[in-house]
């Protein structure tokens, strides 16, 4: 296969592909919002409350409301804020990695493809627990500081995940995945070593 | 695959981290992204002369519409990828350098006319412009790089088959 083969091919798969997954609505991300959560009750339990998904998009609510100029415990007001986090923007991986998949021709068989689309979920996982911390952050900027103690808390690391799970991840895994999955056919078609 | 995999890696997060460097991000990463503004709007005002650029923002003056390019929209992230995976891979120096130099501009021409078609876009049909701006774009960016990375692979192996060839 050649390199303009290739990219025809991955093209043509893109359209239906996209469309699927456009269609197939956010539902199916119900787990991976339930294993972000825990991750962030662990991660921030002082700041982070609950994440309730919402269509395409996760709610994430606080221990603290504003009053005024300050911030104050849910608690005593019996309302929190919220932030929102979208989820297709991590999720678009599954629709550009099965385009990739369609477009090599060869079935690398059920447990490579089981493993492939895990590994994707996880990467999601963990990507969804750093954009929904960012958002926090940013939200409850005084909060955050005030509360960030251990180096998993501080901005910076926050922020270079938050990079990383955005900018990175969703579109380069993906790839990763397809030419780990695929070596063998990749090296026979184009000299991958 | 386990050398790639660390060579691969440590490059890109090393360049990754220092692109979030402020002083990086000041100097370098910010001027590019205007840069990218400003060619984008000297290539669109051959056929539409009411287009205006201003630090990171292509304005259209007659609708008011402009679109402001960040960083993280500027294909430096995509340009890091592909020299992280050129300098994983086996190949001679002077290879992995035209490599990486002819890939850094195939994505940043791509990169253009992605600022370009995403700026009409936005102006005809705002819904069109967030699909194509957050999940159609950045595929076809990494698709490129993916591409690149292919047709290089292929003049490397080219180029060691002929060496192999002319020892014989």
């Amino acid at each position: 296969m050649t390199p303009a083969r290739l990219l025809l091919r991955v093209m043509a798969a893109l359209l239906p592909v996209f469309s699927i997954w456009w269609l197939c609505g956010s539902q199916w991300l119900q787990p991976a919002v339930g294993l972000a959560e825990n991750m962030l009750s662990v991660w921030l339990p002082r700041i982070f409350h609950e994440l309730i998904q919402n269509g395409d998009s996760v709610q994430a609510l606080t221990h603290w409301e504003r009053v005024g100029d300050y911030l104050v415990p849910a608690a005593q007001v019996g309302t929190c804020i919220a932030f929102d986090a979208n989820l297709r923007l991590l999720s678009y991986s599954f629709p550009f990695y099965v385009a990739l998949q369609i477009a090599l021709w060869e079935w690398c068989g059920w447990i490579k493809t089981a493993l492939a689309l895990l590994a994707l979920y996880l990467v999601l996982v963990v990507s969804l627990t750093f954009v929904v911390a960012k958002e926090i952050m940013l939200g409850l900027e005084a909060v955050f500081l005030e509360t960030s103690m251990h180096w998993y808390t501080y901005p910076d690391f926050i922020i270079m995940g938050y990079q990383v799970a955005v900018l990175l991840l969703p579109a380069l895994v993906p790839i990763l995945l397809w030419v780990a999955v695929n070596q063998n056919v990749l090296r026979r078609h184009f000299g991958l070593n | 695959m386990l050398r790639f995999c660390g060579v691969f890696f440590s490059v890109l997060l090393t360049l990754f981290g220092i692109e979030m460097i402020n002083s990086v991000q000041t100097h370098f990463i910010l001027p590019f992204t205007a840069l990218i503004a400003s060619t984008s709007a000297a290539i669109v005002m051959f056929f539409d002369t009411g287009v205006v650029a201003f630090s990171n923002r292509l304005y259209d003056t007659l609708s008011g519409f402009n679109v402001s390019i960040e960083p993280g929209c500027n294909g430096i992230e995509a340009s890091i990828i592909l020299l992280a995976a050129m300098l994983a891979f086996r190949a001679t120096w002077k290879q992995k350098v035209i490599g990486i130099l002819a890939g850094t501009v195939t994505i940043q021409v791509l990169n253009l006319i992605r600022v370009i078609s995403l700026f009409y876009l936005g102006q005809w049909q705002i819904e069109l412009f967030h699909f194509a701006h957050l999940y159609l774009w950045p595929v076809l960016i990494m698709l490129d790089v993916l591409i690149v990375l292919v047709v290089w692979l292929k003049f490397v192996g080219d180029s060691s088959n002929r060496n192999t060839a002319e020892v014989k």
